[in-house]
This record gives structure tokens, sequence and C-alpha cells, in this order.
């Protein structure tokens, strides 16, 4: 499988557990079912619904982004080389409600958007656009493009590609992740980190937590995700992967954001999700280089 | 005319120690670009830094 990079339950509980070289496919209870094969991504690999297509590759400079099917084989590819692709993300944009995946690239090449079937739609200039998601405004219908660029802000825009807001918080974001935060459960708080701090952002920007990261010594790639490891308390989990190091750092904050478990891990980590436990709870799955490791609360 | 070669002469090994120091200093900052950064110390050793009795692990697909 590689490494590990995204972790989701589908409707009928079944664990989807996406790596760099296929996905894994676990039981509620966490027993392995099965599991499918599929070309070498340099990036991560995220669970999707567009079109046929059930996993990105969400594509980097060496590789660019790939569209796969739920049985491993590549739809179609875009970027790579001379197209330097950063970051790309798959979503229902505006009101027609069409799946599309949404690509920023590297130096001057800005934002494009791509059907589902591989095909350019349309081109919005920017430059860097280090990473990109398509999220949810609050109760708002149609979902937005998110993006951060090479100024360090974060840019919303609509499915046509005009800019809908632009604004630049205390932090500069390059790669970031959408979680929820607290109570409220709209995946569109963006993680973002800089040295010794992690940043919970709305996403027009404004700053709604400032969390400690103790031995956290540069820029990385951050994800982060409510769970709820006593019934009805948000704790927040963060994971920071520092690839060059092998080396993960995970970070448990209670519900007054007080650092509670730091550990320092000696694999690469990328995928964190809360899952459904005993008694109302929840545990913490981490998804690294081949395994998923699963914590839970001591009672 | 022996002035003027000894001044020649001069200029020639100034210019050549001078090359040759900037061609050093290339090249030192070249080999740092292509250097991986040291990995600091407080990484070095993974552990439980802190909250270590507050988890249990336990590893649901095994190291392929």
């Amino acid at each position: 499988m590689g490494l590990i990079t995204d972790i989701q339950q589908r409707e009928n509980h079944e664990f989807v557990v996406a790596g760099q070289r296929g996905a894994a496919f676990l039981a509620e209870d966490g027993s392995f079912n099965r599991s499918i094969h599929f070309e070498q991504c340099n990036s991560d690999v995220v669970g999707v619904k567009a079109g046929t297509g059930a996993f990105l590759c969400r594509g980097a400079w060496s590789k660019g982004a790939m569209l796969i099917d739920a049985e491993g084989k590549t739809l179609w590819s875009y970027g790579g080389g001379v197209t330097g692709v950063d970051d790309a993300a798959a979503g229902v944009l505006g009101a027609a409600g069409a799946e599309e995946v949404v690509v920023g690239l590297n130096g001057d090449g800005g934002v494009r958007l791509l059907s589902s079937e591989g095909k350019e739609l349309w081109k919005r200039d920017d430059g860097n656009v280090w990473h990109v998601e398509i999220a949810t405004v609050d109760e708002q219908p149609g979902n937005v493009i998110l993006h951060s660029n090479a100024r360090g802000q974060l840019t919303i825009r609509d499915a046509t590609g005009n800019v809908l807001a632009r604004n630049a918080p205390e932090v500069y974001v390059a790669s970031f992740s959408l979680s929820a935060w607290k109570d409220d459960p709209h995946l569109n708080k963006v993680v973002a980190v800089d040295e010794g701090s992690v940043y919970i952002l709305t996403m027009d920007g404004k700053t709604l937590a400032r969390l400690p990261a103790p031995g956290n010594t540069s820029i990385t790639d951050p994800k982060g995700t409510t769970v709820h490891f006593s019934q009805g308390i948000p704790d927040y989990a963060v994971l920071l992967r520092h690839s060059l190091w092998t080396r993960s750092l995970l970070y448990i904050y209670d519900a007054g954001d007080q650092l509670i478990y730091n550990e320092i891990l000696d694999h690469n980590c990328a995928a964190l999700h809360a899952v459904p436990g005993q008694n109302g709870a929840e545990d913490l799955f981490l998804g690294c280089n081949g395994f998923v490791e699963k914590y839970s609360l001591n009672r | 005319m022996k002035r003027i070669l000894v001044a020649v002469g001069v200029l020639f090994l100034a210019l050549l120690l001078a090359g040759g120091l900037f061609v050093y200093s290339f090249r030192q900052a070249f080999r740092a670009m292509g250097k991986m950064p040291h990995m600091p110390d407080n990484l070095k050793v993974a552990r439980v830094v802190s909250g270590v009795s507050l988890f249990s692990g336990e590893n649901l697909l095994q190291p392929s």
C-alpha cells in the first residue's frame, strides 16, 4: 500500500484506507477485508467520487494528478513534468452539482478545473497554488474552491473560478488541510502550521485557535481532526509529517486546547481519522507507511 | 621593463587567487544547497513525550 494518506468510513461502515500504491478495505471492527493495487502515486491519495473515479492521486511535480477507479485502474492523469502540479482536489462544485477536479499548479500555472473525465474546463491565473480544496461554506449551498498561493493567502473561488475572497491569515499558509472544529461539524476549518504552532483558521483567514506544537521545527504538511475520546467532549488531534527525516509528530489537545499527548513516531504517517468506539466515544486511526495504528483512551 | 613584468605577474597571481576563491565559495554554496537539512536532535528518538498513560495503541494493518 505504501504510505497511507487517507482513511474514510463508508455508509456501510467499511473503512477505506488509501495509500500511495493501493487501498485496503477494513470491516467495522478493523479486520482486513480486501485490497487493491494501483500505479504509484508520489503525493497524497484520497478517496473521492468523481464520475467513475474512486481515488485521486493529488499530484506533485514528479508525477501529476491521477484519477483511479475502484479496481485500481488509472482513468486519466494530468500534468507532471513541465506542468508542475502542486495539488488537486475532487468534489461537487456549484449549483449544477457536477463532480469535478480542481488542480493547483506551481509557478504561474494558476488554478484549473477539470471534468471528471479529465477535460480542462477553465483556467485562472495565480502564483504557486500550493494546496487546493473543495469546501463547504457554512450553511450555504454550493461548494467553493479554497486554495493557498505564493503570498501565503487563502483564496476562495466560485465554480467558474472567480475570486470571491482573498485574505492573508496571521500565518503564511502553504500546505493545509480541512477539518471540523469543536462542535461545528463543517469540514471547512483550515489547519496550518509554522514552527512551534498549529493554527485553526476560518476559510476567510481568521484565527480560531493557535495550538502549541512543541518540537516542530519547520513548516510541514498538517492534518487535524476532532475526536471525541469521551462522549460529547471534542478533543482535537494533529499530525505533522516530516518525510525528509521519516518522523511524524502526533499532538492531542483536550477540549480546552491544552496539549495532553505528544508523540514522536519514527515512521511517515499521513492520515488521521476519528472512528466510532465504545459507549458513544471515538477512537483515533493513524495511517502510516503500510499500517494503521488505533489509539483508544485508557479508562 | 622588469617592473612591468613583475606588476603583470602580481596582477596575474591576484586574479588567479580571486578566481580560485570565487570558484571555491560557489562550489561550497552549491554543495550546501544539495545537502539534506540535519534532523533536529529532539526528533531523533521516537518516543511518547507526554501523556504516555492516556492512550493504548493497536496495530490494524501489519507493515507490508
